[in-house]
């Protein structure tokens, strides 16, 4: 008989475990696995369902969600944030001994009342100088900074900037300047394709922004080798032929120029597209922002 | 719903319809494909004139020995396709280029900061050589397990650098080979590999203006190199005159018996790779060579290419690898002895003496950006 919900310890590998570390991690009892000859076990810390059978229980011992939920998991995270340091810093770890009593500041790790007892984590002596800097990550200046190097990943997150909008206007002055689709009625049997926008800021060599570029894609991944297609082809030349041109120019003293299509793929004819995947659906990725 | 009437980008189909439309565009206006290299077009007109065009996807490089040709080229594709970075050859692929009235120069520097960022090795201190001389890497070692992906990732960033890079080919091939199980010790070597591409981070090809063309193949391969199966490398460096342009470095598929052995067997594969060379210079204009010269340091291989005399010591070698022989028969290829202090091709299969592998750095045609002029 299984009971759900009691304390477990889940031993760790000694592949993924140094000397120092917790030999076990505590978790909770979800019930077997349907898969695998184990326990299905919840990881509270890491918030992840893990399999295992190498497990100890405490059968006597149940996890108290109102407690966690409400108090305990900010906690339990900074618990974990501060145990990944520690295996980079094996000095934060001094025996108790030394460390001086500072509990004010002491995050600790409390597995509700009636889990496991965990020791106290107090902030080593040479620390009482300092500032701690894990706070500056929630900075709201610092979170908008970042948020404005990292490129949106939704049409919703998109639409609200005008740089992305101006971009997915010209995206679409290309496609629609190519000719590239036709309103109809699609025939019954036809299943539509997907598409979708990309957002991605281009670079410079010197790293400054060179531009914004939305490329609206059909979600190629829906289509069936065999059905929707029968090959794929890309079209590169080796390096060696490049470094061949680069000598031959060089000799002769020529100069080799460059040039980029754009837009290239929407240039390209339909001809042996085959009809099911001739179709493609554009529910919300709409005419909103164009 | 809409009905697609030309291409989307992700659809499949979408690089063989726009392959199919831009060869299309080039074989209408009198373009010549190169029917080793399908995406190499050449265009010749009267008294010699001649204009080449690679493509890659979406990027076109073109060159030629005549502006006219070139400005009708760049106007007639503005025509027809919406064009961008019209200019002189400067950034293509991620690789740097530099052309001035001394040559032309390729480098990634830029590419290179990149990965010492992105593994974290931007304040390492930096070494001179890429492996410990004689070091030598095993599939089974007790050492603590790395980071499987992490180590792919490392591989696969270091492996497009040596598209400038020869000296690099060797040692980057060398530790691909543990990319399923790697350890602390295979991990070590990346990190020094790191650590010499930021010391010598500058370092690039150099093509000099007014050299000779004649394709030289450097060959070489290592004895059993390999300490788990005993296979042997080989390695090899083709040169146009002072500049490498092509070169592999790559583990023998097949255990040898005689240290001859594998010298053949680089020959053999070094002789396919001099066919389709011949074949690319051909296309855009270089005939004349009658045939190509393979320096190979070991004689036997030499004699054996020579003379088909079987003899207990080589009765066994595979049918595929007397390729070599017919080309030698038909004079297409030569191959001569050279002497191993001099041989471009040693770089690419044995962790060399610091010496001998500035030097033989140097020969290839590397160069360090600021030492141009």
């Amino acid at each position: 008989m299984v009971k759900i919900n009691i304390i477990t310890h889940v031993h760790t590998p000694d592949q993924q475990q140094s000397k120092l570390d917790n030999k076990s991690k505590p978790c909770i009892l979800f019930g077997v696995s349907d898969e695998l000859k184990a326990y299905r076990l919840f990881d509270p810390v890491n918030k992840k369902i893990i399999i295992n059978k190498d497990v100890v229980f405490e059968e006597n011992k149940g996890w108290n969600w109102e407690q966690s939920g409400a108090e305990n998991h900010p906690e339990i995270v900074v618990a974990a944030k501060e145990s990944s340091d520690s295996q980079s810093e094996p000095e934060e770890e001094q025996p108790e001994s030394q460390a001086v009593r500072n509990d004010s500041h002491t995050p600790t790790l409390e597995i509700p009342a009636e889990g496991r007892a965990k020791r106290n984590r107090r902030k080593p002596v040479w620390m009482a100088d300092y500032e701690e800097g894990g706070s500056i990550y929630n900075d709201s200046n610092t979170s908008v900074m970042l948020a404005a190097e990292t490129d949106p990943v939704t049409f919703e997150e998109a639409i609200k900037s005008k740089k992305w909008q101006e971009a997915m206007v010209k995206e679409m002055k290309a496609i629609e300047k190519n000719q590239t689709w036709e309103l109809t009625h699609a025939p019954k049997d036809v299943k539509p394709i997907g598409v979708k926008w990309i957002y991605k800021t281009k670079l410079k060599e010197n790293g400054e922004v060179d531009k914004f570029k939305a490329r609206l894609v059909a979600k190629g991944y829906a289509q069936h080798y065999g059905v929707d297609y029968t090959e794929v082809f890309a079209l590169v030349t080796k390096l060696d032929t490049i470094r061949i041109i680069l000598y031959v120019a060089a000799k002769n003293g020529w100069f080799i120029f460059q040039m980029d299509v754009k837009s290239a793929f929407l240039h390209g004819e339909r001809g042996n597209i085959c009809s099911t995947s001739s179709w493609i659906y554009r529910k919300g990725i709409g005419r909103k922002g164009v | 719903m809409y009905k697609l009437k030309k291409a989307l980008y992700g659809l499949k189909q979408a690089p063989r319809a726009w392959y199919n439309k831009i060869e299309a565009y080039f074989l209408q206006n009198d373009f010549e494909r190169c029917f080793c290299e399908h995406t190499l077009f050449t265009k010749s007109a009267k008294e010699g004139k001649i204009l080449i065009v690679s493509l890659y996807v979406d990027d076109l490089i073109y060159t030629g020995n005549d502006q006219g040709m070139c400005d009708e080229f760049k106007e007639s594709m503005m025509l027809v396709f919406y064009m961008t970075n019209l200019e002189k050859m400067r950034y293509f692929l991620g690789i740097e280029v530099l052309q001035n009235t001394n040559g032309i120069f390729v480098c990634q520097q830029k590419y290179a900061q990149e990965v010492l960022i992105r593994f974290n090795m931007v304040e390492c201190n930096p070494v001179k050589n890429p492996i410990v001389p004689g070091m030598k890497l095993s599939r089974t070692d007790t050492r603590p397990k790395a980071d499987a992906t992490l180590y792919k990732q490392a591989v696969g960033s270091l492996m497009y650098l040596t598209a400038t890079r020869p000296d690099l080919m060797y040692v980057v091939s060398l530790i691909s080979r543990f990319m399923e199980n790697p350890s602390e010790s295979h991990w070590n070597a990346v990190k020094r590999i790191l650590r010499y591409i930021k010391g010598t981070i500058e370092l690039g090809m150099l093509y000099k203006r007014g050299e000779d063309i004649t394709l030289v193949a450097y060959t070489d391969s290592d004895y059993a190199g390999d300490v788990d199966d005993r296979k042997s490398t080989s390695g090899f460096v083709f040169s146009l005159g002072t500049g490498a342009v092509s070169w592999s470095s790559k583990k023998q598929p097949i255990v040898t018996l005689s240290t001859t052995e594998p010298e053949y067997i680089v020959a053999a594969s070094c002789a396919c790779q001099c066919i389709w060379i011949m074949r690319i210079l051909e296309t855009i204009g270089f005939k004349g060579q009658k045939h190509i010269l393979i320096l190979c340091d070991s004689n036997s291989a030499i004699k054996l290419s020579e003379n088909s005399i079987f003899h207990g010591r080589s009765k066994h070698i595979d049918g595929r690898f007397h390729f070599l022989k017919d080309l030698v028969k038909e004079g297409k290829i030569k191959l001569s002895h050279y002497n191993t202090q001099n041989q471009i091709a040693d770089i690419m299969t044995k962790s060399l003496k610091l010496e001998q592998f500035m030097k033989i750095r140097r020969m290839s045609g590397m160069i360090a950006a600021s030492d141009i002029n």
